[in-house]
């Protein structure tokens, strides 16, 4: 199953990082309305301090999903000799990133509950 | 930072596309990606060859190229496991169809074509084509995989509808059955020998794959064309030959009759027309019925079945499908059977009484007879499960007895 193994991550599991990857970049999405991919992978890193490190093998099948799926949509620009594929919400997609949120809230605060964990900061 | 130039921009895109990637909207981003990933690394000291193979290490080996097959397999298997849940039911419900309703089949009881052609078709339809194309999409990367693959699924197809065909005695079944054995011994069977006897770990399943495939498919051809063959003592066809000819003469003596009758001026000769159109109704739905069993037994058409000799059809075996006609069992629709026949008897037993009131008519008697010490229904012990040169036997010493009594009433 390499599918697994495109999220190689320097601090986390690979089950632990799977069902939340889609969160990340709908959040980063909603808060940056305008990314391009390679900017998604460094922004990840520079905010999780590289302990989450998003994998292009994981990243784009992603992106090209939500694309197909109306979530996002996607807009080039040349840049110098090359061109950028920027990917943007739609507004089911923003709807979406706001459910994809609040689900993964709840979910820590019952794993909170679960685990007994004493909660260190305050993500909601 | 650093820019990239248009040739080294060019390069990439060039590498990206040697490397396999063929999705250009997934192209847009890589290349843009690898040349950002490359800008920032990229300095005065470092070449860009050397950084550009520095990159690509962070894909690995088969890199680039599994992020377009994940992606095609993310966007063409979002019913991914919908897909593989609705092969596994399809493939349980048709093979339990198809073993019941070979059970039934061969035990002769009701409702067994319902369970088989609804087998088949979940076979034919759902189960093959989904396992074709799961199977495909797992070995995508391999072009010969991938012609073996459709080369089977073709032939497995026609092969399953020529079967089907023939149990339902659709025409075709024949010709449908060979092209799929043919396409299996010919396309098939190279393609996958050539395949796997490089790898010699494999070399002995591969011979012994192609052994059973060509036995098999050699078995089911011989098969589907003769049905099991029952050898006719020489003495019993004799008597059959015999009783032919005589058939053939009392045709003729009877045609002369007719003629003789015609031509006269007797008063009495109007009685004779019911007779005779009663007698030639009967004697052409008996000739009918023979080339019609003789096509539908052979599968072939009635044109070819009219030129079949008697002596021809001496090994033909038993098989189903004339009883199925004869009977119109499991839903079968045939145009000639024992029942029409009966009735056209009965009608031409009527039509002599009235010509002749004390007519003997027992040779067109139906009996009860005993077959192994049981008493059977004379249709039963006449036409079912007999072989083809039994049936048009007994079907020509009916025509006998209508000729034999023809002649009789004439005679009066």
């Amino acid at each position: 199953m390499h599918w697994f193994l495109m999220y190689l991550c320097p601090m986390y599991s690979s089950e632990l990082i799977k069902g939340t990857l889609k969160t990340i970049v709908l959040k980063l999405l909603s808060e940056t309305k305008q990314m391009y991919g390679y900017e998604i992978t460094q922004k990840v890193k520079e905010l999780t301090d590289s302990k989450i490190v998003i994998t292009e093998g994981a990243l784009y099948p992603m992106l090209h999903q939500l694309e197909a799926e109306g979530i996002v949509t996607t807009e080039t620009v040349n840049i110098g000799k090359r061109v950028r594929k920027y990917y943007t919400l739609t507004s089911s997609g923003e709807e979406r990133a706001k459910e994809k949120i609040f689900e993964f809230a709840d979910f820590i605060n019952t794993m909170n509950v679960l685990l007994d964990l004493k909660p260190r900061v305050s993500y909601v | 930072m650093f820019s990239l130039t248009e040739e080294q921009i060019a390069f990439i895109e060039n590498d990206i596309r040697v490397r396999g990637i063929t999705s250009p909207d997934l192209s847009i981003d890589l290349l843009d990606h690898i040349c950002c990933i490359i800008e920032n690394k990229l300095d005065e000291y470092r070449n860009f060859d050397l950084v550009y193979q520095e990159t690509l290490l962070l894909f690995g080996d088969k890199g680039l190229k599994e992020i377009q097959d994940e992606t095609n397999r993310v966007l063409t298997f979002k019913h991914y496991y919908l897909m593989n849940s609705t092969m596994k039911i399809s493939g349980y419900v048709s093979s339990l169809l198809i073993l019941f309703g070979s059970i039934f089949k061969f035990n002769h009881w009701p409702g067994a074509s319902v369970m088989l052609v609804v087998g088949v078709f979940f076979l034919t339809v759902l189960f093959m084509p989904l396992l074709f194309i799961l199977k495909f999409k797992s070995s995508a990367e391999n072009n010969r995989s991938m012609l073996l693959s459709i080369i089977g699924f073709v032939a497995a197809l026609l092969i399953c509808c020529g079967v089907l065909f023939r149990i339902m005695h659709w025409p075709d079944a024949r010709l449908i059955s060979v092209m799929g054995g043919v396409l299996l011994i010919l396309g098939y069977l190279p393609v996958y020998f050539i395949s796997v006897h490089k790898n010699t770990t494999n070399k002995m399943n591969a011979t012994a794959t192609v052994i059973l495939i060509i036995a098999g498919v050699g078995l089911f051809i011989t098969e589907t064309g003769t049905g099991t063959p029952r050898p006719v003592s020489d003495n019993f066809w004799r008597g059959v030959i015999e009783n032919d000819a005589l058939l053939n003469s009392m045709r003729t003596d009877n045609a002369a009759v007719y003629a003789k009758l015609n031509s006269s001026t007797d008063s009495a000769k109007k009685d004779y027309k019911p007779l005779k159109a009663s007698a030639d109704e009967l004697m052409n739905y008996l000739d009918e019925m023979k080339i019609y069993l003789t096509a539908a037994s052979l599968d072939i058409k009635e044109e070819q079945a009219k030129q079949v000799k008697l002596d021809d059809l001496r090994s033909e075996g038993a098989n189903n499908t004339i009883t199925d006609l004869l009977f119109e069992n499991d839903h079968v629709q045939s145009k000639y059977t024992v029942a029409k026949m009966n009735a056209l008897v009965d009608n031409f037993k009527n039509t002599v009484k009235t010509i002749d009131p004390s007519a003997d008519l027992t040779l067109l008697d139906r009996k009860e007879q005993m077959v192994n010490d049981k008493p059977v229904t004379w249709e039963k012990a006449n036409f079912e499960w007999m072989p083809l040169p039994l049936v048009v036997y007994n079907i020509i010493r009916i025509e006998l007895a209508v000729k034999n009594c023809e002649r009789a009433a004439l005679n009066k």
